[in-house]
């Protein structure tokens, strides 16, 4: 070995240049190698973080408008409702070769009446009046409710009883043709708050007290029951013609209005201990939870069992837990009242404790709605909510327990009171990330126009396709190397061994045996190989932690909903190139097995030659 | 004097893909230490054929062919190359890439001497064959052709054997380095005890062999001794 090295000393240019050669080769094989399997394994960790959902809204097939009478105009608004001809189901999303991670569901959320807890809009101002009322009153002066009129509540059937004696504002605001009130009688009615005060006593406020905020008058609401069928339909058209007003007669409380009345008000007040509780399949599906907006701070998300089983597990908010001494593990009640397919939870009950309640809170018979389902549900993660500020569609509703769809054993909906199409924040399905398009394909050949898919990625198809070019190039590089690494065996080990079979011949002649002879031309040519390599695959490796996924001047984040910090989005740390040593001495053993393989044929070449016949062959020429 | 080598009846027969040639027939000879050997004939009669069995580096296809009374089917041949007998060729052989001395120290280092003792003999081995020391540390390439030729006769004789087969070993020698190096294995033959056997068709040489073989057609024939 020693003369062999000896000797190759001796050709130092062409030793130095193979050298380097080798050196670059490995280099452009091992840093094709690490950054290909950096984007691999980053692509990977990203796979995992990354989710794809998309959301499913139901075109409307028309909009129907309607005329309703405004007091305040005088004259007739037009009023426009979206029409469906019928709602599309989550089935019409199963068409041929739709990969899902989680199946479409559209979602309905449910009104839990629990009135020993204390509730978020309960916490932040327990001593709020609640302005909505069904009570008796008497109007001040006789009067045409055609514009703001006063009125003295006199008697509160079912609401705040602090308001019992207050005068307030009341108009029969769409009604074209009201009824005249008279101060000397009493009249019950379904009292809500409505439009801001108008007409006459408007100007007299204004003029008397020079007010800036003008407050909001009365308006009557109808008797009927608020329940709704499953087409959207209502269970009731009309009770009484649609009489709102009653007047206050004796035995007035045994007619079929009256009963309705004190029926009506035994839940005026429930909605200050109702929370919204929503079925779904999977946590990520809930667009709070996938934009980050709800993330788990506490204990863990529910898992695929638990949604499969319909286990009793729910997801519960940090403020209803604190609110009402619970914690990690301990049982929720909930007693669900009514079904909600229409909308989302937070379009009820908003995050800033407001509640836009249903009414009608009875059946057709005038009976109050009664509790459908009771059960126990364990908390096995706590979320928090940050709050932008921003009104949205997607905001999740105050004291929103998150339960498996499958734990409702009456989600086919009772108590039903509002039903709609499939919207963008209650019907979700999740695919595997990098197939939307491949998704879209399968759905302009399948699918209607009338569902309307949005799809959000967090970034991902933009991430994957940098990586993707990362690979490309990585690829390039690779297939550069091993060319060139096979180029330069090849060559050199022509000039270091085929062309030294004159060597070869004469050690032979001087006795030495083949496996000497294989050694001594050998070990010099492999030790070049194994060094080119060791340093360029080292130099590979250093050289490939200049790629990556940072690098690339994008910034990505982890949108996990479960790995969040309070108004945090945390930035994902990608653990890279891992690998690299294990990577940096496979290229090198790679090339140097290459080398011996080459070298070790050339040499056998050599050998299978008489060392006299060549020898003398030489001597001739 | 004792057979050092003793061919009987030697015969070889190249065996390619397509054909079969037969290079050398029943050849039969004896060689003894001490003495200058040449075989002569025309290129392509079988001299190098021969001397490439005589040196171990391939065996007769018919006959035998014995080395110190011993068949060279059953002995190491590797070693007896080693050892025994070294080959001087027309175009000397020397490793380019080596030193003089170096190209002389390469046979004692295959037998795992130390550097210091190879390093002495190698320089006596080139003072015997009279190359000034001048000369050690120059690559082969830098001296003359008939400088290579002795050196290539030292390493011959560094490896320690006692048989010394030649090739042409004039062939590319000026008449003066001819009889310079004619004069050498002559002197090797006859104070140092090698046999000598060269292969040749330089008349000059055949003259100051002891004995002289030709060969034709593969065949061989004493032609004086």
């Amino acid at each position: 070995m020693k003369n062999s090295l000896k000797q190759m000393m001796r050709t130092p240019m062409r030793t130095a240049l193979f050298l380097i050669l080798m050196v670059f080769a490995a280099l452009l094989m091992t840093l094709g190698t690490c950054i290909w399997l950096k984007g691999i394994s980053t692509m990977a960790q990203y796979e995992d973080r990354f989710l794809t959902i998309g959301t499913v809204r139901q075109v409307p097939d028309s909009f129907e408008q309607t005329l309703e009478w405004n007091a305040e105009t005088k004259d007739y608004e037009v009023i426009k409702r979206a029409q469906y001809t019928s709602y599309y189901t989550t089935e019409e999303l199963l068409f041929p070769d739709a990969e899902y991670l989680a199946e479409p569901e559209q979602r309905a959320f449910y009104t839990s009446y629990v009135p020993e807890y204390l509730m978020y809009n309960n916490s932040i101002n327990p001593n709020a009046i609640a302005w909505n009322l069904i009570a008796e009153f008497s109007p001040l002066e006789d009067c045409m409710p055609d514009e703001s009129v006063q009125i003295k509540i006199t008697k509160v059937i079912g609401g705040d009883e602090r308001l019992e004696g207050a005068v307030d504002y009341f108009c029969d605001h769409t009604n074209p043709n009201p009824e005249m009130l008279y101060k000397d009688k009493t009249y019950a009615a379904i009292l809500n708050s409505g439009f801001y005060i108008h007409g006459k006593a408007y100007d007299e406020l204004m003029k008397s007290k020079n007010e800036v905020h003008i407050g909001l008058e009365y308006i009557p609401d109808s008797l009927e029951s608020g329940l709704r069928l499953p087409d959207g339909g209502v269970v009731e058209n009309s009770f009484q013609d649609g009489q709102k007003i009653f007047e206050v007669t004796d035995g007035f409380y045994e007619t079929d209005a009256g009963k309705r009345f004190l029926n009506l008000g035994k839940l005026e007040l429930a909605w200050k201990y109702c929370q919204p509780v929503t079925g779904t399949n999977k946590t990520c599906l809930l667009m709070p939870f996938y934009n980050g907006q709800a993330y788990i701070c506490e204990g863990r998300d529910i898992n695929e069992e638990e949604y499969a089983s319909g286990s009793k597990v729910c997801l519960a908010p940090k403020t209803f837990m604190k609110n009402n001494g619970l914690s990690l593990g301990d049982s929720v009640k909930v007693q669900l009242l009514l079904t909600d397919t229409r909308m989302n939870a937070g379009r009820k009950f908003w995050l800033d404790g407001r509640v836009g309640f249903y009414g009608g809170l009875i059946d057709t018979a005038g009976e109050p709605l009664e509790v459908f389902e009771t059960s126990e549900y364990t908390v096995v993660g706590i979320y928090d909510v940050t709050v932008s500020g921003e009104d949205s569609i997607f905001d999740p509703g105050a004291d929103e327990l998150i339960v498996p769809m499958e734990s409702i054993e009456a989600r086919d909906g009772k108590n039903l009171m509002a039903c709609g199409p499939m919207t963008n924040a209650t019907s979700s399905f999740q695919i595997p990330n990098g197939d939307i398009d491949e998704f879209l394909k399968g759905w302009a050949e399948y699918g209607t126009d009338k569902l309307e898919l949005t799809f959000y990625d967090m970034g991902y198809s933009q991430l994957k396709a940098g990586i993707d070019n990362m690979k490309k190039l990585s690829l390039c590089l690779l297939a550069a190397g091993v060319i060139l690494t096979l180029l330069l065996l090849f060559f050199f080990s022509h000039l270091f061994i085929t062309k030294q079979a004159e060597r070869t011949a004469i050690e032979r002649s001087l006795g030495m045996n083949k496996a000497q002879c294989r050694w001594s031309i050998l070990s010099g040519f492999v030790l070049l190989v194994l060094l080119g390599g060791m340093i360029g695959s080292m130099t590979g490796v250093k050289l490939s932690d200049r790629f990556s996924v940072e690098n690339t001047g994008e910034i990505y984040y982890d949108e996990t909903y479960t790995v969040k910090t309070a108004n945090k989005i945390n930035e994902i740390e990608v653990e890279e190139a891992a690998a690299t040593g294990p990577t940096a001495v496979f290229c090198t053993l790679l090339i140097a097995v290459a080398g011996t393989g080459i070298a070790w044929s050339k040499m056998n070449k050599s050998l299978r030659r008489e060392p006299m016949e060549l020898l003398s062959e030489r001597q001739e020429a | 004097m004792g057979k050092i080598i003793e061919a009987e009846k030697v015969g070889y027969i190249y065996q390619s893909k397509y054909q079969k040639t037969k290079a050398l027939t029943e050849v039969s000879c004896s060689f003894e230490q001490g003495r200058v050997y040449a075989i002569t004939g025309k290129s392509g009669s079988g001299k190098s054929t021969f001397l490439s069995l005589l040196a171990g580096l391939d065996v007769p296809t018919e006959g035998n062919l014995y080395i110190d009374g011993k068949d060279i089917r059953e002995i190491d041949r590797d070693a007896y190359r080693m050892n025994r007998a070294s080959v001087i060729y027309q175009a000397f052989h020397l490793f380019p890439l080596l030193t003089v001395l170096e190209n002389v120290m390469f046979p004692m280092q295959l037998q795992h001497i130390s550097q210091k003792e190879t390093k002495t003999r190698a320089q006596e081995f080139l003072a015997k064959v009279g190359l000034p020391d001048s000369l050690y540390g120059k690559m082969p390439n830098m001296i003359s052709g008939g400088e290579q030729q002795r050196v290539a006769i030292a390493r011959a004789m560094a490896s320690g054997g006692q048989i010394l087969l030649a090739d042409e070993p004039t062939g590319n020698l000026d008449s003066q380095n001819e009889r310079v190096i004619v004069e050498l294995l002559c002197k090797l033959a006859h104070e140092e005890n090698y046999a000598v056997i060269v292969v040749t068709h330089n008349e000059k040489v055949a003259e100051a062999a002891d004995v002289v073989y030709g060969m034709l057609d593969g065949a061989l024939e004493v032609v004086r001794g």
